[in-house]
């Protein structure tokens, strides 16, 4: 799978995950990623919007973005979430952990508010 | 038009990354063709790839070598059997922890047991012939 950082305004960054979030997907990226994260700021927006499957490996590591934003004072928040992956996250109580919303706009309103 | 599903599937596998991905695949191809629900395929390979990262992760190390994945189809549903090699070790035996409070704590203890209870509709393990075997079922929901 494939990810990009993007900055969103002065307060928050977007990350956009590309792929299937599988035990090779995730593992090809976390180490990365996290080192990514770990030289932004804000709030951070995870735009899932094209990943058709997630692990158990992908919802660690959004556990773990979760975990890094918030010992900076910041939270994250999910767009796009597809329904079979969002019916997990629901039955996982994932969604009471990271809020998702139905678009970036949406998203930022919840982490600012 | 595709090839009927065979009657079982039965993959072996090293424990390890790559061969768990490769599994993940043919174990989505094979429920899809067996007529399985596109949610019965996504909970059986979230399940199957919780329980093997937990070999590669924590029976490896003890000398599990290998796990084998089998699975058929049936009234839209999966039922799944993952054998491994390793010490005896039930993982359904500890209590199960949802995630509330994950963020705070330092580590998701218990959470891949909460992943197996919720996303499959039965989970049973048994010992015998000295290899571990988890079964799992995954009924139709929709």
């Amino acid at each position: 799978m494939k990810y990009e950082i993007a900055p969103i305004g002065a307060g928050a960054s977007r990350v956009v995950l590309r792929g299937r979030a599988d035990a090779a997907g995730v593992d090809g990226i976390e180490a990365e990623l996290g080192t990514r994260l770990r030289e932004t700021a804000g709030h951070v927006v995870v735009d899932l919007a094209d990943v058709p499957f997630m692990g158990s490996l992908g919802i660690r590591m959004l556990i773990a973005i979760a975990r890094m934003a918030g010992r900076r004072g910041a939270r994250i928040a999910m767009t796009g979430v597809q329904p079979q992956v969002l019916a997990v996250f629901e039955t996982m109580a994932l969604t009471d952990l990271i809020p998702h919303a139905p678009d970036e706009a949406a998203a930022l309103a919840l982490l600012e508010g | 038009m595709s090839a009927p599903a065979p009657a079982r599937l039965r993959l072996g596998m090293a424990l390890e990354i790559k061969a768990l991905a490769a599994a993940q695949r043919q174990l989505a191809a094979y429920l899809v063709a067996g007529g399985c629900a596109g949610e019965v395929c996504f909970r059986a390979e979230l399940v199957v790839e919780e329980v093997v990262m937990n070999l590669i992760r924590h029976a490896r190390p003890l000398g599990a070598t290998r796990a084998v994945l089998c699975a058929h189809c049936g009234d839209g549903g999966a039922r799944l059997a993952i054998e491994d090699d390793g010490t005896a070790f039930d993982p359904l035996a500890a209590p199960p922890r949802p995630l509330v409070g994950a963020l705070a704590g330092s580590h998701e203890g218990g959470f891949g047991l909460h992943l197996i209870c919720r996303q499959a509709d039965m989970a049973r393990y048994t010992r015998t012939d000295a290899a571990n075997r988890l079964e799992l079922d995954f009924l139709a929901r929709q």
